[in-house]
């Protein structure tokens, strides 16, 4: 089966699925099985992250099974997120902890860090928790001994054992975690390693891109199996996915909630997430025809004799996503219109696709836009296509200055 | 290339490529083109399958790069095996076994048609063998060493080499200096009796004489390098039109 040009008059998300993302993802797969193939050992285990991973394990396995590429490492699901890594690195706070939450809870207060890392708003802690974030007094207020920060340390030390209890459920005896992930900078990998360093971790994500601006000790051994880059050049035309990366995660995230918590099993069997709810593992496919329904048709079309087309259709479909997203027309944000996205974290905000329209000026909407070129052809429907060859343009300098002082960078180093 | 009137050492080690075999001006990436294209010629014509060479090309990179790759994270003191690469490639290419020896065997033919002998070094080495050196090839390559032999054989069938140490066949290179662990247990000498040549700066140099080896680099003229760098352009140059004119005629064309 080789893809060809969607016809934009009946593009639905299925259909861009099957035309763009199906040929990307599958040769993704490709990807991670040559690193099956050739990851040395029988000490790894390939852990699929929830809740990216989840869907990223059903199209991968059955891309193996359309293909006929035998699987070599086990597979696991691991129900995680930079919350569950967080409580491990958390007594005291690793260095990629506070980062991330530096980054998440700018402005918020050190009480609503705590209660989301305890996932409790009782926690009643002093007054001092309720100033704003700050790294060193982060730490100095953990140090504390009063009742609430007590509590604070055992609800974090409590949910901590029972996700390593999982942990070694999914791995066995087996100590190299391979992190299977949708993206971007990491961050589970980072905190997991300072926080279980007794394992070896490793990272394959969709994406790496270091688009926090935040030290990257963890990048060695984090790869961006089909993009690696800290931001969108226009002239690898692979770096379109992170002009709308939600699109990406979009297509790969079920409608699961994060995982935040774990709870033990009563009949001492592994600890549950709050992600395993009842049939949790049939909602992982979409019922409904999406952009993922899309993936797995095009999945399903290959064959052992026709897996060498893949990497030729994911050329042209890289191409689809790049025109979609950077070039869209009306038809296309129609197509691409996401629902909220949740901003995570213990949190349970969510964040529209298009900021809100009447709530500010246009050009605000558009910057705060999760797509930008997709909220400039939403508000100007007549004019908005003309404006985005400025876009482009912006884009390519702001690239081509970051490649330059790179280049200083490592000529400096020299 | 200078070299010592004697080499006051019991053995003398070689580097392979680009030391006892020079490499033309042609880059890596030139080189796995025209083992595509040689591919592609040998499958139509033997088997009639039809594979673009750019197909072969993107396969080659793809699997070379992703194998490294996983190498850093599970082993980084190993290397891939080429017969590994050529299982992988032969799936993603959607070839049975038969089909992928076929690149094995271009890969080998494009390997001795663009190698050539460095005279002045194995007629040295042959000098040295006479009075008392054993002589041993170390090679950082995903080529057995037996492959090795194949290609020291077609250019210098008198090569004075004893024992080849390829770090394929030992899961152990010498940019770690893993390999010249596995040489000094293997030939069961002190690592000062052990003189190293080769061109490379890290393996052959710093490594060697991290592990107690003397070393002796013999580098290829500038000239030749910087004729390397534009080559490695001009085949990303080309190979990006090659596939842009390949994919446009059927752009159109229905699923």
């Amino acid at each position: 089966m080789t893809v060809t040009a969607p016809d934009i008059g009946r593009l639905d998300a299925e259909t861009f699925g099957r035309v763009a993302l199906g040929p990307i993802l599958a040769e993704f797969c490709l990807r991670l099985w040559l690193f099956e193939r050739f990851l040395q050992g029988d000490d790894a285990v390939l852990l699929f992250c929830a809740r990216g991973g989840l869907r990223m394990r059903l199209a991968y396995e059955r891309f193996l099974a359309r293909t006929d590429l035998p699987q070599r490492l086990p597979h696991a699901d691991l129900m995680v997120s930079r919350l569950v890594a967080a409580r491990t690195a958390f007594d005291p706070p690793s260095p990629g902890v506070l980062s991330e939450l530096e980054r998440e809870f700018s402005g918020q207060s050190m009480a609503e860090i705590a209660a989301a890392l305890a996932q409790c708003n009782d926690l009643d802690l002093p007054p001092p928790w309720h100033a704003p974030f700050e790294k060193i007094r982060f730490i100095s207020l953990l140090a504390g001994t009063e009742p609430g920060v007590v509590r604070l340390h055992r609800a974090v030390a409590e949910q901590d054992a029972l996700f390593r209890a999982h942990l070694a459920t999914c791995t066995g005896n087996r100590r190299h975690g391979v992190l299977v992930d949708t993206g971007l900078y990491g961050s589970t990998v980072r905190i997991l390693q300072e926080g279980i360093p007794e394992r070896q971790w490793s990272g394959l994500q969709f994406a790496r891109s270091n688009y926090k601006r935040l030290p990257t000790p963890h990048f060695a051994r984090t790869l961006g199996l089909s993009v690696e880059s800290d931001g969108y050049k226009p002239w690898e035309v692979r770096t379109s996915a992170l002009r709308f990366w939600q699109l990406i995660e979009s297509c790969l995230e079920p409608e699961l909630s994060s995982v935040r918590t774990f709870t033990a099993s009563a009949d001492g069997g592994s600890p549950r997430a709050n992600l395993q709810v009842a049939g949790w593992e049939s909602r992982i496919a979409p019922e409904q025809p999406g952009l993922f329904t899309g993936v797995l048709a095009y999945i399903d079309g290959l064959a052992p004799e026709t897996l060498h087309r893949v990497q030729e259709d994911a050329a042209r479909a890289w191409q689809h996503l790049k025109d979609a997203v950077v070039w869209p027309d009306a038809q296309a944000v129609a197509t691409l219109s996401l629902g909220h996205r949740s901003r995570d974290f213990g949190r349970t905000e969510l964040r529209a696709q298009f900021a809100v329209p009447g709530t500010t000026s246009p050009l605000k909407q558009i910057r705060e836009s999760l797509w930008r070129e997709g909220a400039v052809v939403r508000s100007f429907p007549r004019s908005g296509r003309l404006a985005l060859p400025l876009i482009e343009l912006i884009y390519a300098a702001r690239a081509l200055r970051s490649e330059v002082q790179a280049l200083r960078r490592r000529r400096r180093a020299i | 290339m200078l070299l010592p009137k004697t080499a006051a050492a019991r053995i003398i080690s070689c580097d392979v490529f680009d030391t006892l075999l020079h490499r033309d001006h042609r880059s890596e990436r030139q080189r796995f083109n025209d083992i595509a294209v040689r591919a592609a010629q040998r499958l139509a014509a033997e088997r009639r399958i039809v594979r673009h060479p750019g197909a072969i090309y993107d396969a080659r990179i793809e699997v070379q790069k992703q194998a490294y790759r996983a190498l850093d994270l599970s082993c980084p003191s190993g290397d891939v095996r080429f017969a590994d690469m050529v299982d992988a490639m032969g799936r993603i290419l959607s070839l049975d076994a038969h089909a992928a020896d076929i690149i094995h065997q271009a890969e080998i033919a494009v390997e001795i048609a663009q190698l050539k002998a460095n005279t002045p070094l194995l007629a040295w080495l042959a000098e040295q063998a006479r009075a008392g050196c054993r002589i041993i090839a170390v090679s950082d390559t995903y080529h057995r060493g037996e492959t090795i032999a194949q290609l020291l054989a077609a250019h210098a069938p008198d090569h004075p080499v004893g024992q080849i140490y390829a770090s394929a066949d030992h899961n152990a290179t010498k940019r770690t200096g893993a390999l010249f662990g596995v040489v000094l247990r293997q030939e069961g000498v002190a690592a000062a009796d052990i003189l190293h040549i080769g061109d490379d700066t890290t393996a052959d140099v710093t490594m060697a004489q991290a592990a107690g080896l003397r070393s002796l680099q013999v580098l290829r003229p500038k000239h030749l390098v910087f004729r390397r760098r534009a080559d490695a352009l001009r085949a990303r140059i080309l190979h990006k039109l090659r596939i842009r004119a390949a994919h446009a005629p059927r752009a159109g064309a229905s699923a």
